[in-house]
């Protein structure tokens, strides 16, 4: 024997009486490679044994991956009627594979992976579906509640933490809110410019930005933005107090959740939705007017007065109210996801990504709902 | 079990038949149970049996399956909504990792219930803060925040808030869980001088076996393999008295089934 690692070595021999003894030695470590239990099952499937020995004389280190073999070896002794006979092994092997089998493996608690049916699923997610829809009208039903109390005053509702969550969702918001709405400005007028020009109506670019900027992308770009910045922290905050047990100690004060976390969040995105759509819309038709005026030689003035032409105070007060709109939504399902959180890290992150999904979601469905409904209204 | 109780007064807490459930799920039937004011009631038994599930029932954070608790003589899950919140405004909860309110200071903590549901005046309420904080040890620590402060800390300060609206019943879910055992014996003696000093009701969950046998009046043991409890009484007399080999097992770690010196040899 010599004091060099040596890769494990596994023999197999039939003894007389029907005995199988298995000679393991060399290391039998995790990382250096194990021979695997297939020679000894060849034996086993050959019949005729009623016992298996081991002989560990030439063992020298061995770790996790030589109990793993001998636990495999137990098993196929178990399967196949044999006598494991152990006793000839080291003492400390023999103690950690009593300890191993101590306590009965426990039938019903292994997880079945059972693979469930196409049907099977579509039919869970669509009643998954139905709970969902359920939980998210109970929620706003609750909001409206909540809102109903504190216009008679016996909310319980700070003030403060409502204006802390607006400085975090508005001011702090602005840098992004202006940055993308000047690029998406500059985007339209470039693509619009270039096609106008064709026909030699390269000045109506103005009212292309103008109008779009003010009815739909500026309320829709701050929306997503504001749903992926806003609504996904309401949802991490809300959840992260859910796994620390915070929102249960509301309850147990018998302080409502919904009106002391949510409601301030609400108010908060009602309030400044607008406001920054406000930002979105003039920086957007400046963006419009940057491009136009350098790139497209527009004259600025003749720029600015197509504008001042095609906005109408209805479509802008329209954009308003839809952000007024996103801003709801954003709040409520980033809320929703929170409070619906479980109770892990993970949750919590499944909780940002599902308030994100489902808010852009709704923002966009409901952007078109509008379109559609104006157009019938003529607004 | 107890002799003592012979002429008992109405039980504060009476749990009646309790069935819980995660759905179709039964985690324990039959759950029996009654405390007497100014009792320290122990629910004790193996992890996951659903010791804690049953301290959220008590503390109406989860409805029962079947049966019901009655506070004081007055059923708690069948009265209405109003009726519940009166009786949580009488409990104080710490739960167990003090789930303090991570965006308020620790003196915010204390003050947002008392400025709830008390007229005092602002300067009264800080009052009212500092003292509650330094009954638990934690004189100056008033404008920490959560994440400033150790998790034992935390617990302290979370105790310090269940305390905020003077309760006479106070549940803890396993509160010496994470804290050191000097720690851990010190807010055994804190709850012992509280329920002197309050006469408050405390009803905990943990399965520290020193605290059990420390501190608790009265308690019952739930089984997680046969979904029932399996015992009820006072922790000493149980450890002492008890034939039911997995109690005993339980109040002796699992050691041999031989009587602690205290106590006369096992009856029978």
């Amino acid at each position: 024997m010599s004091d060099e690692a040596k890769n494990a070595q596994l023999t197999v021999r039939r003894k007389s009486g029907g005995v199988l003894l298995v000679g393991v030695g060399g290391d039998w470590l995790t990382r250096s490679g194990l021979p695997g239990i297939a020679p000894v099952a060849t034996e086993v499937a050959a019949g005729g044994l009623t016992a298996l020995e081991f002989d560990a004389s030439a063992l020298q280190r061995w770790n996790s991956g030589l109990m793993t073999f001998l636990l495999q070896c137990c098993d196929l002794c178990a399967k196949n009627g044999m006598e494991f006979r152990l006793q000839t092994l080291p003492p400390g092997i023999i103690k950690l594979i009593q300890l191993a089998q101590a306590v009965p493996e426990k039938k019903d608690a292994a997880h079945h992976a059972v693979p469930v049916p196409l049907l099977e699923r579509v039919g869970e997610s669509a009643m998954h579906l139905q709970t969902d829809g359920r939980n998210m009208l109970t929620f706003l039903g609750e909001n409206v509640l909540a809102f109903g109390k504190l216009l008679r005053g016996r909310a319980q509702f700070r003030w403060a933490d409502s204006l802390l969550v607006m400085q975090e969702c508005g001011p702090q918001a602005l840098g992004i809110v202006v940055l993308i709405n000047f690029l998406i400005g500059m985007i339209i007028a470039f693509v619009g410019a270039t096609q106008l020009k064709n026909f030699g109506a390269s000045i109506y670019v103005a009212d292309l930005v103008g109008i779009a900027t003010v009815r739909e992308m500026g309320c829709l770009m701050t929306g997503i933005i504001i749903c992926g910045r806003t609504g996904g922290a309401f949802a991490a905050q809300l959840g992260t107090m859910k796994v620390n047990q915070e929102i249960e100690a509301f309850q147990t004060f018998g302080i409502s959740p919904v009106e002391f976390l949510v409601l301030p969040r609400v108010l908060a995105l009602i309030v400044m939705m607008p406001l920054l759509c406000i930002f979105a819309d003039l920086i957007s038709i400046a963006g419009g007017f940057f491009v136009s005026t350098t790139m497209m030689h527009i004259s600025p003035g003749i720029y600015l007065h197509r504008t001042v032409a095609a906005v109408h105070l209805g479509g802008f007060l329209l954009g308003l109210g839809k952000g007024g709109f996103f801003g709801v939504v954003i709040a409520l399902t980033g809320c929703l996801r929170g409070m619906q959180c479980g109770t892990n890290a993970a949750a919590v992150g499944l909780a940002t990504t599902s308030a994100v999904v489902t808010g852009i979601t709704t923002i966009i469905s409901s952007d078109g709902l509008f379109a559609v409904l104006c157009n019938a209204l003529h607004i | 079990m107890s002799q003592s109780t012979k002429t008992a007064p109405p039980p504060q807490i009476e749990i009646r038949d309790l069935t819980m459930a995660y759905g179709s799920f039964v985690l324990m039937r039959g759950i029996n149970a009654r405390i007497q004011r100014g009792e320290v009631f122990i629910i004790m038994g193996g992890s996951g049996c659903g010791k804690s599930t049953l301290l959220r029932h008590m503390i109406g954070l989860k409805s029962p399956a079947h049966g019901e608790i009655y506070y004081d003589g007055q059923p708690f899950w069948s009265s209405d909504e109003d009726a519940r919140q009166q009786r949580l405004r009488t409990f104080g909860v710490l739960f167990q990792s003090g789930a303090l309110w991570s965006s308020m200071t620790l003196a915010e903590n204390i003050s947002l219930p008392l400025g709830e549901y008390t007229d005092l005046s602002p300067a009264d309420i800080d009052a009212m803060a500092r003292f509650k904080l330094a009954l638990v040890g934690l004189k100056g620590f008033e404008d920490y925040y959560p994440s400033e402060i150790s998790g034992g800390m935390c617990k302290r300060a979370g105790l310090a808030r269940a305390l905020a609206l003077d309760p006479e019943i106070l549940f803890f879910d396993e509160p010496s869980s994470g804290l050191d055992p000097i720690s851990s014996r010190r807010l055994d003696e804190l709850i012992l001088e509280l329920r002197d000093s309050l006469g408050a009701t405390f009803v905990i969950v943990t399965h520290e076996l020193q605290s059990i046998l420390t501190i608790g009046d009265n308690s019952i043991f739930l089984d997680g393999n046969t979904r029932t409890m399996r015992a009820q009484g006072n922790p000493r007399e149980l450890l002492a008295h008890s034939t039911d080999p997995v109690v005993r097992e339980f109040l002796t770690r699992g050691g041999t089934a031989a009587p602690q010196p205290a106590g006369s040899p096992p009856p029978h």
